[in-house]
This record gives structure tokens, C-alpha cells and sequence, in this order.
């Protein structure tokens, strides 16, 4: 395979492991909540083009009809006031009045807006803590596999080591005692030798005397019987009797 | 001018939002905020002129805002250290470690990648548009797809390729 070959497959790869990332998340509830509350609020502040475009329809005629509907309403209040001026209410019996309606119709309201600030508070305080533990427990993950990773290639190396000499050990031991079975054999060699040099020299030195000893003693038995069988004409002298080895030489 | 519910809209396309954002940004705060200004924006966009495509407007304003915050981090993390969640599966955990690094190294690398081509890259092989919708949403031409993306592979394989030797370089050092 060729470094073209390699870089395709580690982009394929990488692409592989961003792409299965995203499969299997949904968007979180509280997440889709703050969004479409965000979107409400920017709707209502900005206005929806429907509704703004309605409302300057309605303004428009608004602007028209507003000021004859204005005079007329002051005309007949005015009226309306003169012919029957009651009593001014005194402030303190309206306040009773709508202290009760006023906070019966609030207090729902106050209660609800505190829950949801409360809750959002509490949902912004948890991820944040998440993603802090979840950094921290990353962090530590990836140390804590560091240190094992060295730790493991630290132990494997020193047994490994160990295995190591204890084969040069007993190579060398093996060797050792070959060498000592060899010399010993050796040395069994060498004795039999001599020992099988001596016994032959014995031998041999056995064998010459006994060939000498026979030697002699045949030559003094034809002797011995050409003294027995002399002729009385004596013919020619018959030449003394030499050795083999004398006769050869001149 | 158009009318939406974008409550409706939310609920329909937020989990292609999420996927989208999510894959750049692993982490969960920074994929909601994305989230969150996907849809304001296309909400912004919406009142100024007329949506034909809207899942493919948000999917584009997805990964520019991905790509947006992506650089920021990247700038960031050359000086801090990586906040990035784990991804928690049944794999082996080298395995996985492995994964992980590949997935960080792939996302820095589009990070690095100038603006047209790093979104190219992503409307294309993760968000898997045409080339066609692609030079739709970005208002360019096919060729011009095509050339953004042959770039962005040529840069993301040699970056991938130094980083992977680096690394190695740095592991074998370690040992």
C-alpha cells in the first residue's frame, strides 16, 4: 500500500469516526425549551411580519376613526360626569378593595416565573458541572491508561529480562558440561592409546627375541646335521652356511 | 414575507440541528449554543427574505456556526487543555482512545481549513448534500463546490498525515 493509499484511509477513517459521532443524539428537552423560548421572545420583540403587517393595517385605520371616537367619548363622559358626580372613593377602601383580586391573580404568576428561574438555574449549574466532571474524568482516564501503559512495559521488560538471563545461564551451564564430557573422553582416548602403544611394544620386543632364540637355534640344528651327514670323499667344500643378511653383502 | 412555527420547526428539525452541531462540537455546551443560534438566525433570515429550502438553511447556518465556534476553540485549546466528552461505547478503551484521537485530529483539521472549504467539506460528507444543494445554500457555483472540495481533502489528508507522523515521532521518543 502507498502513502496516497494511507492518507485516503486515515481520512476515510476519521471521517467514519465524526460521522458516527452525532448518530445517536437527540437534542437535549431543556435545550429545545430555552430555544423556543428564545424564539418566542424575539418573535414578540421584533414582531411576526404577519402580525406587524396587520397592525399597521389596523393603525392605519386607527388614525382615521381614533380622533372622532376620542371626541365623542370625552363628549359623553363629560356629560355623563355632570349629570352624576358620586362621591370621591376614599384610596384605603379601593386598596382593600383589590388587594385580594390583585393578589390572587399575580401570585400564580409569581410562582410559575420563580419555579422556571429556579429550574433554568439549576439545568445551567448541572451542565456546567457536567462538563467539568466530564473533563476531569477524561483527564484522569487518559493518565490513569498512561500509567498502566508504563507500568505494563516496565514489568513485561523486567521479566523478559529475567527469562533472558536465566537462558544465557543455562546455555552456558549446557556448554560447560559438554566441554567436560568432551575432555574426559579425550582423555579416556589418549590413555587407551598408550596403554595399546605399550602392549604392542611389548609384543613386538616378545616376537623378535622368540625369532632371534628360533633363529639360533635352527642354525645350530643344520650344523648339527650337515656335521652328521659328511661324506667321506670329500667333493667340494661345500661353503659354510651364512646368514641371509650376509650373504647379500658383498 | 412567511409565517412559521417555529415550535413546529424546532421540534421537526432540531435533531438534524443537534447532529450537525454536535459532530463539530462534541462538547454540550458549546453544540447548544450553536443549536440555539441556528435557529435565531434562520428566524432573523426568515423576516428579511423568502426560505424555500428550510432544512437545508439550517443545516448550512449549523455548520457555519459549528465551524465559527470550532475556530475559537482551537484557537483557545493551544493554550488550554482539551474539555472535549468521551464518547461512551461498548469498544475497547484503546480502541476507542484511538477513535477519539482520530475524531480530534479530523475536527481540528477543518479548523484549520480556510471558511468556504471547511463548510464544503462538512455539507458534503457529514451533513452528505449534493453538490448540487451545496452551491444552492452557499450561492456559488457546482465547479466552485467541486474545487472547495478537492482542496479541503488535499489539505485534511496532509494535515492528517503530519499528524499522525508527529505522533508517532512523539511515541517513539516516549518509549
Amino acid at each position: 500500500m502507498n502513502r496516497a493509499d494511507d492518507e485516503r484511509d486515515i481520512l476515510a477513517e476519521a471521517l467514519a469516526r465524526l460521522k458516527g459521532q452525532g448518530l445517536s443524539q437527540e437534542p437535549p428537552k431543556a435545550v429545545v425549551e430555552q430555544t423556543i423560548r428564545r424564539l418566542a421572545e424575539a418573535g414578540s420583540a421584533t414582531g411576526d411580519p404577519d402580525t406587524s403587517s396587520a397592525r399597521r393595517v389596523f393603525l392605519g385605520r386607527i388614525t382615521i376613526t381614533a380622533p372622532l371616537a376620542a371626541a365623542a367619548l370625552i363628549a359623553v363622559g363629560f356629560a355623563i360626569g355632570r349629570l352624576s358626580s358620586p362621591a370621591e372613593p376614599s384610596l384605603e377602601e379601593l386598596r382593600e378593595a383589590l388587594a385580594p383580586t390583585v393578589a390572587a391573580s399575580i401570585e400564580p404568576a409569581l410562582r410559575a416565573a420563580l419555579l422556571e428561574d429556579v429550574r433554568q438555574r439549576c439545568e445551567v449549574a448541572l451542565t456546567a458541572s457536567y462538563d467539568k466532571m466530564s473533563a476531569e474524568l477524561t483527564q484522569q482516564y487518559r493518565e490513569d491508561m498512561n500509567r498502566y501503559a508504563v507500568q505494563t512495559l516496565a514489568a513485561s521488560n523486567a521479566v523478559t529480562n529475567r527469562l533472558l538471563a536465566e537462558l544465557l545461564e543455562n546455555i552456558d551451564a549446557a556448554q560447560a558440561q559438554d566441554l567436560d564430557r568432551v575432555a574426559r573422553a579425550l582423555e579416556e582416548i589418549e590413555l587407551n592409546r598408550m596403554q595399546d602403544k605399550t602392549q604392542l611394544a611389548a609384543g613386538l620386543q616378545t616376537l623378535a627375541s622368540r625369532t632371534a632364540d628360533e633363529l639360533t637355534q635352527t642354525r645350530r640344528q643344520f650344523v648339527q646335521l650337515l656335521a652328521n651327514h659328511q661324506p667321506k670323499d670329500p667333493g667340494p667344500q661345500p661353503r659354510p652356511f651364512q646368514n641371509p643378511t650376509e650373504r647379500k653383502q658383498p | 414575507m412567511q409565517t412559521h412555527d417555529w415550535q413546529v420547526i424546532v421540534r421537526e428539525y432540531g435533531p438534524l440541528v443537534w447532529q450537525t452541531a454536535y459532530r463539530l462540537l462534541p462538547n454540550h455546551a458549546d453544540a447548544a449554543d450553536c443549536f440555539q443560534e441556528t435557529f435565531l438566525t434562520a428566524l432573523e433570515l426568515s423576516r428579511r427574505q423568502q426560505v424555500r429550502n428550510l432544512p437545508g438553511l439550517l443545516v448550512r447556518l449549523a455548520t457555519t456556526r459549528a465551524i465559527d465556534r470550532l475556530r475559537q476553540k482551537n484557537r483557545r485549546s493551544r493554550t488550554e487543555p482539551s474539555n472535549e466528552e468521551p464518547q461512551a461505547t461498548g469498544a475497547d478503551p484503546l480502541d476507542q482512545l484511538e477513535a477519539e484521537d482520530l475524531a480530534i485530529q479530523l475536527r481540528e483539521a477543518i479548523a484549520d481549513l480556510p471558511a468556504q472549504e471547511a463548510k464544503v467539506f462538512c455539507l458534503r460528507y457529514l451533513s452528505e448534500l449534493s453538490y448540487r444543494q451545496i452551491a444552492r445554500e452557499l450561492e456559488i457555483g457546482i465547479s466552485a463546490v467541486g474545487v472547495s472540495l478537492h482542496r479541503a481533502k488535499a489539505r485534511l489528508r496532509q494535515s492528517l498525515a503530519q499528524t499522525t507522523v508527529s505522533s508517532e515521532v512523539s511515541d517513539e521518543q516516549s518509549r
